[in-house]
C-alpha cells in the first residue's frame, strides 16, 4: 500500500472505498466513535487508510454535531451499540464556553472561575458516564491555547489569564483522564506547534462549515491516532536495530581508526551524539536496540568499549551481528536470538541500499533511511512515534540489563549437560501472586504483547482486568521470575474464572524469556491448586490458535487435561480435580504462593 | 484542467467520470451535499496549489462555475 504521504485527498477517497468495498481477508475489525462539537469528517478516509495500512478494517461512528452529554449518559446511544474499540472526544472551547474562548478580556475573576469550573464539571460529567456505559479506550483532545490570545503579550505573563486559564483546564483533564482509567489525552498544542498555527488552524471552514483544523492538519491528526491504537493493540515496535557507520558515529571505523569517527560534543560528532542520547531514552523506555553493521568485529566494539565520547555502550545492545554477511539475513538472525518477531523491528541505516534491500526481503521489518543530513537523525527518531507505548513499568526500565542477564545465562548453558541439573544450577526463585496496583500495569502489557507462549490471545484492556481483578469470582496472578543472574521481573500472568463447579483459565501467559525452565509447569500446577483448594471440581483450559502460538495447541493434552471439544476454531480441555492433581516440578530453589 | 478536475470529483463524490459533465451539479449529483463541497474545495486546493475564498467556496455550486472560478484564479 502506498505512503499516505505521496497521496492526495481524492486518491486517499478512492482508495479507501475500494477497500471497503474488498477488504483484504486478514484486516481486523476496529470500531471508532466520534462525540464532537466540530465539523471532523475529513479525518475519516486518512484514519481508515491509515487503518487499512496497519491490517485494520476501521468502522467510524460520528454522533451529530454537539450532541455530547446525550449520547454519553445514554447506554443506549449510538455512541455504544457497536461497541466500539475508541471513543474519541474531540471538542472545541469555543462552543463549550464562549466567554472564554471569545470574551476572555470582559472577565472578572469570578465569572472565569465559574466558566473553568463549568467546563470542567462538564468534562468530568462526560468522560465518567463514557465510563461507566463502556470499555472503550477514550481519546480526548485538550484545548488548545490561542496563539494570539486574549491580553496579547501581557496574556503570557501570569497564570490568570487567558493561556492560564486553558491551561489550567487541560490541567483538569489530565486528572479526571488519568482518574477514569484507560483514557488518554491528546495534546493539541503540541500538535498545532509542530505544524505551525497557519497549517494547523483553517479559519474560513472554520467559518464556512465548522471544519477547524487544515487538511494537512487532519492527515497529520490521522497519524497521531494511529500512535494511541498501535500501542492499545500492542503493536508498537519493540526492538531498533541500527548500523554503525554513519549512524551511530560519522565517517566509517574500518578506514578512519577509532580516532577518526565523529563523535563528541563538537559538529559534526554532536549530531551523532544528539542520535546516541535518543536512541538511549528509548532504551530507557524499554526498546531493545541491536547491531546489524558491516565491520570487523573487533573495530566496532573497541569504539562500544573504549572510545571516550561514545554515549552507547556494549552494555546497551541486546544483540550484535557485526560480520560481512548480508543485513536481511543478520536481522532474522537478531529476531532469533531475541526472541521477537520481525513485525517488532525497526532498522534503520543511513545507506538506502541497505534499507531498500532489508524492505524488500523482510517486508515486517520497518526500514527506516536516515536523513542525508546527520542533524535531523534525532528528531526522525523522536518523530517517527513507532515505539510509543501507554505504559511504562519497572519491567520496561530494566528490561535492557534483563537482557544482558540473559546473554550471559546462554553462556553458562552451554557449560551444564543435564537439563534438570541445569535447571537447578540456576536457582530460580518464583513468587506467584495476586495482581495489586503495582503489577496490574505490566499485567496488562504481558496480556497485549505476548504471542507465542499464550493459550488464548485475548487482550483484554486494563479496565477488564482491574475489574477482574477486584471481583471475587476471578483470580488474575502475576508470576516473577528470579535466577543467580538476575531478577527478571513478572514474566508471567494467568487470569482464572471460577463458576458454580467448574474454574476456567480465561488466560494463561508466559514470556518468551522464562521457556524453556519449567516455569510454565509450575504456573499450571499452581493455577489447578488454587481451583482445587476453592473446591471445584474441575478445571477447563482453552486453547485459541493463531499464527504464533502452535507451540502450546497440545500444552493442556500433554499435562493430563482431556480434550473435549473444537468450538469456533478453538480447543477446550477438561482437567478433572477429583481424580488428578499436577505435581509442580522440584528444580526450583524457592516458590512462593502469595493469595 | 478540465479532465483532472472531472477525476477528482468522480472520487469526491463516489460517482462515474462520465457523470461529470457541464449539467453536474448538487441537483444532479447525489453526493454532492454540502459537507463533500468541502471536501472538494479541500481536494482542489491540494491539487492546484491554491487557495479559495469564503465567498468563491460559497458560490462555485456546480461543475461549471467551479472551472469558471479556477480559469480565474490563473489554474490551466
Amino acid at each position: 500500500m502506498k505512503n499516505v504521504g505521496e497521496m492526495q485527498f481524492s486518491e486517499v477517497l478512492a482508495a479507501v472505498k475500494e477497500l471497503d468495498a474488498a477488504p483484504p481477508d486478514s484486516a481486523v475489525s476496529y470500531k471508532i466513535a466520534f462525540l464532537r462539537n466540530i465539523t471532523a469528517d475529513p479525518i475519516v478516509p486518512y484514519l481508515k487508510y491509515l487503518c487499512y495500512r496497519d491490517c485494520l478494517k476501521a468502522s467510524v461512528y460520528m454522533a451529530d454535531f454537539n450532541i455530547i452529554m446525550q449520547e454519553a449518559v445514554n447506554p443506549e446511544s449510538g455512541l455504544y451499540v457497536g461497541k466500539p474499540d475508541i471513543i474519541v472526544v474531540a471538542l472545541l472551547l469555543e462552543l463549550l464556553s464562549e466567554p472564554l474562548s471569545r470574551r476572555f478580556a470582559a472577565l472578572n475573576a469570578e465569572q472565569i472561575d465559574g466558566e473553568k469550573s463549568r467546563v470542567i464539571e462538564f468534562l468530568e460529567g462526560v468522560i465518567t458516564n463514557i465510563r461507566k456505559n463502556s470499555r472503550s479506550a477514550i481519546l480526548v483532545h485538550s484545548f488548545e491555547t490561542p496563539p494570539y490570545p486574549a491580553f496579547g503579550i501581557l496574556d503570557f505573563q501570569s497564570h490568570d489569564r487567558q493561556t492560564g486559564v486553558i491551561t489550567a483546564i487541560n490541567s483538569g483533564l489530565s486528572e479526571i483522564a488519568s482518574r477514569a482509567g484507560n483514557c488518554y489525552v491528546v495534546n493539541m498544542d503540541s500538535f498545532a506547534a509542530r505544524l505551525g498555527s497557519d497549517r494547523f488552524a483553517d479559519q474560513r471552514m472554520w467559518q464556512v462549515g465548522k471544519i477547524p483544523y487544515t487538511r494537512e492538519a487532519w492527515k497529520n491528526l490521522a497519524a497521531e491516532y494511529m500512535k494511541f491504537i498501535r500501542a492499545f493493540r500492542g503493536k508498537n515496535k519493540k526492538c531498533l536495530v541500527l548500523d554503525c557507520d554513519n549512524t551511530l558515529w560519522g565517517g566509517i571505523v574500518g578506514e578512519d581508526g577509532p580516532e577518526g569517527i565523529k563523535i563528541g560534543k563538537t559538529w559534526p560528532g554532536s549530531c551523532y551524539r544528539d542520535f546516541q542520547l535518543e536512541i538511549l531514552n528509548l532504551y530507557h523506555r524499554g526498546v531493545i536496540l541491536a547491531v546489524c553493521s558491516r565491520n570487523n568485529e573487533q573495530d566496532v566494539l573497541d569504539v562500544l568499549d573504549r572510545h571516550p565520547e561514545m554515549e552507547l555502550r556494549r552494555e546497551h545492545f541486546a544483540s550484535m551481528r557485526i560480520n560481512w554477511k548480508d543485513k536481511a539475513s543478520n536481522i532474522i538472525e537478531i529476531a532469533e536470538e531475541l526472541n521477537i518477531g520481525l513485525d517488532s523491528m525497526v532498522f534503520m541505516d543511513d545507506s538506502g541500499m541497505e534499507v531498500e534491500m532489508v524492505g524488500r526481503l523482510l517486508p515486517e521489518v520497518r526500514a527506516i533511511h536516515l536523513p542525508k543530513d546527520p542533524s535531523g537523525y534525532a528528531g526522525l527518531l523522536a518523530r517517527c512515534g513507532l515505539f510509543d507505548s501507554l505504559v511504562h513499568s519497572e519491567e520496561d526500565r530494566n528490561r535492557g540489563r534483563m537482557y544482558r542477564a540473559e546473554a550471559q545465562r546462554k553462556v553458562f548453558q552451554k557449560a551444564c549437560d543435564n537439563v534438570d541439573d541445569y535447571l537447578r544450577s540456576l536457582e530460580i526463585r518464583i513468587n506467584i501472586s495476586r495482581a495489586d496496583k503495582f503489577s496490574l500495569p505490566r499485567i496488562v502489557q504481558l496480556l497485549h504483547r505476548t504471542n507465542q507462549f499464550n493459550l488464548t490471545t485475548r487482550r483484554h484492556s486494563e479496565a477488564v482486568v482491574s475489574d477482574f481483578a477486584g471481583s471475587s469470582e476471578y483470580d488474575v496472578l502475576s508470576l516473577q521470575y528470579e535466577d543467580r543472574f538476575g531478577d527478571m521481573g513478572i514474566v508471567g500472568a494467568a487470569i482464572l474464572l471460577h463458576g458454580a463447579e467448574g474454574s476456567e483459565i480465561d488466560s494463561l501467559l508466559l514470556s518468551c524469556r522464562a521457556l524453556g525452565r519449567k516455569v510454565e509447569d509450575l504456573f499450571l500446577a499452581e493455577c489447578i491448586r488454587i481451583c482445587s483448594q476453592r473446591g471445584e471440581k474441575h478445571v477447563t483450559g482453552i486453547y485459541a490458535p493463531t499464527s504464533k502460538n502452535m507451540q502450546v495447541a497440545d500444552f493442556y493434552e500433554n499435562r493430563g487435561f482431556e480434550k473435549t471439544e473444537v468450538k469456533d476454531g478453538a480447543s477446550f480441555f477438561r482437567f478433572d480435580l477429583e481424580k488428578a492433581a499436577i505435581a509442580p516440578p522440584d528444580i526450583f530453589k524457592s516458590v512462593k504462593v502469595e493469595i | 484542467m478540465e479532465e483532472k478536475v472531472k477525476e477528482i470529483m468522480s472520487r469526491v463524490f463516489e460517482t462515474a467520470i462520465d457523470e461529470i459533465n457541464d449539467a453536474a451539479s448538487p441537483d444532479t449529483i447525489e453526493k454532492w451535499d454540502s459537507l463533500h463541497h468541502l471536501f472538494l474545495v479541500l481536494a482542489l486546493e491540494e491539487h492546484f496549489g491554491i487557495t479559495f475564498s469564503e465567498e468563491e467556496i460559497v458560490e462555485m455550486l456546480n461543475y461549471v462555475l467551479v472551472i469558471e472560478t479556477l480559469k480565474k484564479k490563473g489554474v490551466k
